[in-house]
């Protein structure tokens, strides 16, 4: 008896310590298989009655990560309400922190000059430095053991620092009295509030397994011994027979055992045309089944079924996607080697001119002072709160915060074709006769009026926006694979292929067969009319593309970017579309798990490629990508699994998206620029000795407005 | 003393080494131990006499990386 365990994870910095923790807990009594999920920062174990939770626990804890079991009452917790509790978390160290400095900042520039004035600034900092500030420290300690330094060993260096220099001052009362505890504390605060934007802003993270799951159908209708029971889906075997009413979803994967109708199947291939189901056809499950009953013999159930395998891509797709390094990091990375050398240079320099010690520690340890940019925690968070709020208001939702450091090396946007480029729905394309065009669509749409096929709807669609009247037509039957026949006002008409003309001896006019040629070679789905014992005319319908496809296609070709599409459809259609929109390369005619595996080509050979979808097999696709683009009328699953959100059908919006990703990221390094260049050109006066408190507060000053100021320019974008 | 440089392909990041670092170092007989993060390899340095190279390969094993022979 096995029972699955899930698990919250802690301390996870990249994917490789999912692999860590997967074996570990592999290597464990009880434990049958171990998954982590890194980005989901989640393990899920099976496990058998002898394992024990707390072993488990000790297990992963020794090699450095923490793991709570999740409850499974409580489990429907998303990752938002995880990002919301650190939310929370650093708000509450910024109010503590900021209410704390703001004393000190006070008592600093225009408090009494009393003997317990810098005493109170000491304690105050010294709770401020270690305890709200305790997080930089223990991080840095990390990074310097490991030898890379990020941002926050720069931050606790610079606290440190100017912390330890003031105390000494404070307690020998040398140093002509120049304190900064304001420094010091000013720091921690702003990298504080930086941090609580941060997690603010940071989306929901991918839900779209859990969205995945919920796809499935909820019931089976099982023939068990003669009768017909309901049961839950994961309960069928391979070999049972499942009967699918009209309107059903398809619990499982098999091939039909008899029956025939059309199934929707557009969730799995994208494409909105029904497919036709017939004996020895195969189904899949979660597909909506349409007019027709279906008794189907069940081949897949669960891990391996067709919808699953769209789970197990996005699922790996998460794992294996890197973490960008943010640009911040890159910077202190080298900033801080170079800092701690001037700092020698200056212990050196000053101890080999002047023989003093003192004077030689002071100008170092102010150099490492100054050299800590405080805005440094603005500079990427401000520019993503505005760059987020900017995109909000044009109808573009930016997810995550990656999203934007990953589109600095953009080269390349792929498209999905249905629903995305196209509007994923049949609308009448063509309408040809040999006599009067309104009075051939009347009859047309007066016999498909009664039906709910996507064509016919197309038809009936089309007739109404041109403002055409028309009647019900009586005795409509459809002939499957071939056409349409009803009567109207006594008269026969007659609605699909050729052979239902030539078949009951009704002329197909030459004319008319040239222009139906003619049509069908366009790429749509092309249908003869004709009434009265003659063909009268052509009709046909497609799925059109947007007005705004070809203008988007343009626009991103002129910004510098590769584009294409993806398309289940067949390579004839494709083609006719690609070359209508312009796009530079089309793959044609793959399946979901092809889509991704295209994608994931191009990154092989350099690409920084953008995805841009709708649809639940867009999932996977949507998740490889560097850049995932949902379009918002699409599913719940692609909007999930996508990076970024475009509100509105319009492939116009993609284009918006890339250029704000593209502007808010020039905003963050111009940003990180102001946060280093005062403090930086500030450097050389340290390392003669002229810092003290109020350069240093100039410099904080300064550079957090420069900030702040440059990241509202944002708010002016237009695409 | 032996000097034995080991593969371990899932050596990402700084993390990593700390990690395995931390693990071996301290074992007795071991001198030394240097990962490497862009070559993905462990140097050790250690006295056969005291320790031998499945017990360091042991205590990186514990630490959830594959050492590839």
């Amino acid at each position: 008896m096995s029972d699955t365990i899930r698990f919250d994870v802690e301390g996870m910095t990249c994917a490789s310590c999912a692999v860590r923790i997967e074996r570990v807990l592999g290597k464990q009594d009880g434990v049958e298989t171990a998954v982590v999920n890194f980005a989901g920062q989640e393990a899920r174990a099976t496990v058998t009655d002898s394992a024990d939770i707390e072993a488990l626990q000790a297990a992963v804890a020794k090699i450095g990560y923490d793991i709570e079991e999740i409850d499974p009452d409580n489990d429907n917790r998303s990752i938002t309400e995880r990002y919301d509790a650190e939310a929370r978390y650093q708000l509450r160290n910024v109010v503590g922190a900021g209410i704390l400095t703001a004393v000190v900042m006070v008592l600093a520039m225009i408090g009494p000059d009393t003997d317990w004035n810098p005493w109170v600034q000491f304690v105050l900092t010294t709770i401020v430095v270690f305890g709200f500030g305790w997080q930089f420290h223990r991080a840095a300690w990390k990074q310097i053991t490991s030898l890379s330094p990020a941002m926050d060993t720069l931050i606790s260096v610079g606290t440190l620092a100017a912390w330890g220099y003031s105390t000494f001052v404070l307690l020998s009362g040398s140093g002509e009295g120049f304190i900064f505890f304001e420094s010091a504390a000013m720091i921690v605060t702003l990298i504080l509030l930086g941090r609580f934007f941060e997690a603010r802003a940071k989306g929901e993270a991918t839900n779209a397994i859990a969205k995945l799951a919920e796809l499935g159908a909820k019931q089976a209708r099982v023939v068990r011994q003669g009768t017909e029971v309901m049961v839950d889906p994961l309960e069928l075997a391979p070999g049972d027979v499942v009967v699918v009413l009209p309107g059903e979803k398809i619990p499982a994967d098999g091939i039909v055992h008899s029956g025939r109708s059309g199934v929707d199947e557009s969730m799995l291939t994208g494409e909105s045309r029904p497919v036709t189901k017939e004996p020895g056809s195969s189904a899949f499950g979660a597909t909506v089944n349409q007019l027709g009953r279906l008794e189907i013999e069940v081949e897949h159930v669960g891990p391996n079924s067709a919808l699953n395998q769209i789970v197990r891509l996005v699922e790996d797709a998460q794992a294996t996607k890197a973490p960008v390094q943010r640009l911040a990091d890159q910077i202190s990375g080298v900033f801080v080697p170079v800092v701690i050398g001037i700092a020698l240079i200056v212990l050196i320099g000053w101890m080999a001119a002047e023989g003093d010690a003192a004077i030689a520690v002071r100008n170092a340890v102010s150099v490492l002072i100054i050299a800590c940019p405080c805005a440094l925690g603005l500079a990427t968070p401000t520019a993503i709160m505005v760059g987020s709020g900017r995109g909000a208001s044009l109808g573009v939702l930016f997810k995550n915060a990656e999203v934007f450091e990953r589109s600095r090396d953009l080269d390349t946007v792929i498209f999905d074709k249905t629903g995305t480029l196209t509007r994923g729905a049949m609308t009448l394309a063509a309408v040809h006769a040999e006599g009067d065009e309104d009075d051939l669509l009347r009859r047309v749409a007066a016999i498909e009026s009664g039906s709910e096929h996507p064509i016919a709807r197309a038809v009936v669609l089309g007739a109404e926006e041109r403002d055409l009247t028309f009647a019900t037509a009586t005795d409509v039957t459809a002939i499957e694979g071939r056409g349409v026949i009803g009567t109207l006002d006594g008269n026969t008409v007659v609605i699909g292929a050729s052979a239902l003309f030539t078949d009951r001896g009704w002329r197909v006019s030459p004319s008319v067969a040239e222009a139906f040629d003619e049509i069908a070679s366009q790429g749509n789905t092309t249908f003869l009319v004709g009434w009265d014992g003659a063909t009268r005319g052509v009709i046909s319908v497609a799925d059109t593309i947007r007005e705004t496809s070809r203008e988007a296609i343009e626009q991103l070709h002129h910004d510098g970017l590769t584009t294409g599409m993806l398309t289940g459809d067949s390579h004839f259609v494709a083609a006719a579309i690609a070359a209508e929109v312009g796009v530079d390369t089309v793959v044609s005619e793959v399946m979901p798990a092809e889509k991704a595996e295209a994608i994931s080509q191009m990154q092989v050979e350099g690409s920084v490629v953008a995805f841009v979808g709708d649809g639940i097999n867009d999932a996977p696709a949507l998740t490889v990508a560097d850049v995932g683009m949902a379009v918002g009328s699409g599913t719940e699953v692609a909007i999930e699994a996508g990076d970024i959100v475009l509100m509105s059908g319009d492939p116009m919006a993609s284009v918006t998206a890339v250029r704000l990703a593209r502007r808010t990221f020039a905003t963050i390094r111009q940003n990180l620029f102001w946060a280093f260049a005062y403090n930086t050109a500030a450097i050389p006066l340290a390392a003669l000795g002229f810092l003290n408190p109020m350069i240093a507060a100039a410099a904080m000053a300064l550079s957090s407005v420069s900030v702040v100021t440059n990241s509202l320019r944002l708010r002016r974008f237009d695409a | 003393m032996t000097t034995v440089t080991l593969s371990v392909p899932d050596i990402s990041c700084g993390h990593c080494k700390a990690s395995i670092e931390g693990a071996v170092a301290p074992l007795e007989g071991v001198e030394s131990a240097e990962v490497t993060i862009d070559a993905k390899t462990v140097d050790v340095s250690f006295n056969e006499s005291v320790v031998d190279l499945d017990a360091i390969v042991t205590a990186i094993d514990d630490q959830g990386y594959e050492v590839a022979r």
